[in-house]
């Protein structure tokens, strides 16, 4: 095979992959960053790392998929305590502010007040929590995929789940309380 | 002490011959919701939950966290559906680049080759630096810089005997 075909091929396989999972993976990390463009950068990286490590015939399927997920994750939270550590830094107190209140997403478009109060509860939960709760309730993974895209046994999946709930359920009648 | 006061309200329910506790009950809740429990433990959950008050308002609980859940999804038109031009072209760019990608697969011999160039580089600069005092020139007269200027016309008149 020459130079050319080789290339060809592989600018096929890109498109194939990238095309089946981008939108999935943008909406993963853009829940998880609550920010667009850095949801575009991480899922960016995560292809590379997928193109360049992946050594068998690069095609969608669900092991590609659970790696994408698995990375876009890892790419995400090592964003996220970048940007941690850069807060505590320079800003302390806008770095607790950023954590509790969901980003503005514009008057074009709002959500229900219960639909932001949970929103809000679920960015309250510790990432892992976040991870399952997203993987779960948006993607709607099951947990089977959820243990294989995480690497947690499935009755953990399901015990973790449980109590993210738990703690959203109460985030939300709190919050109506108040 | 809360499951105390709910085991007095709501004594265990007996089900298809198994004994389930309002706390066991609650565990599975979610998973109920979501279908991802059998039909024999969907039944028994749901069997109890229509027995017990005290599970009907933790079910309703979660349900209604579900729901508010699912409402937000309907943001998921506004966000982004595919990556920008510029990030699909990075990609493209480090998949196909035939250097990136010689670089990419022989990382090792590459990291190895950078090493030996730190390492000459390294080896280089301290030989330049231990030649440096001879590579010196000679001092020069010292010259004072801001001295006081005298007139070469009119000779001090305290040096004058």
């Amino acid at each position: 095979m020459t130079g050319k075909e080789i290339k060809a091929r592989r600018l096929k396989n890109f498109e194939q992959v990238v095309s089946e999972y981008e939108a999935a993976l943008l909406r993963y990390a853009a829940r998880i960053l609550q920010d667009y463009d850095a949801a575009q950068d991480v899922v960016q990286d995560a292809f590379i790392k997928l193109f360049k490590s992946w050594k068998e015939e690069l095609t969608p399927s669900p092991q590609v998929s659970c790696w994408l997920y698995r990375v876009v994750h890892n790419c995400a939270v090592d964003y996220l305590r970048k940007i941690a550590r850069k807060r505590i830094l320079h800003l302390r107190h806008a770095a607790e502010q950023a954590d509790t209140v969901p980003p503005d997403r514009g008057d074009a478009f709002r959500l229900s007040e219960a639909a932001e109060r949970a929103v809000t509860a679920l960015h309250a939960l510790d990432l892992r929590e976040q991870q399952l709760v997203i993987l779960k309730i948006y993607e709607e993974k099951s947990y089977r995929e959820i243990s294989d895209i995480t690497g947690l046994t499935v009755s953990n999946v399901g015990y973790i789940l449980h109590h993210a709930m738990k703690k959203m359920s109460e985030h939300i009648k709190n919050t109506d309380a108040k | 002490m809360k499951s105390d006061t709910q085991n007095k309200q709501n004594p265990d329910i007996k089900t298809g011959g198994s004994v389930l506790k309002c706390d066991d009950i609650q565990a599975l809740l979610f998973s109920y919701m979501t279908r991802e429990l059998g039909s024999a433990r969907s039944d028994l959950v749901r069997e109890h939950i229509r027995k017990c008050p005290v599970c009907q308002a933790a079910a309703a609980d979660v349900q209604a966290a579900l729901d508010a859940l699912r409402d937000s999804s309907a943001f998921d038109d506004q966000l982004p559906k595919r990556l920008s031009d510029k990030r699909r072209e990075h990609i493209v760019w480090a998949y196909t680049h035939p250097v990136m990608d010689w670089i990419d697969r022989h990382h090792v011999m590459v990291s190895m080759i950078i090493a030996a160039i730190a390492l000459a580089a390294a080896i280089a600069l301290v030989r330049i630096v231990e030649k440096w005092p001879e590579n010196l020139p000679e001092p020069g007269p010292t010259v004072i810089i801001g001295a006081p200027k005298e007139n070469p016309g009119k000779p001090s008149s305290k040096s004058d005997p």
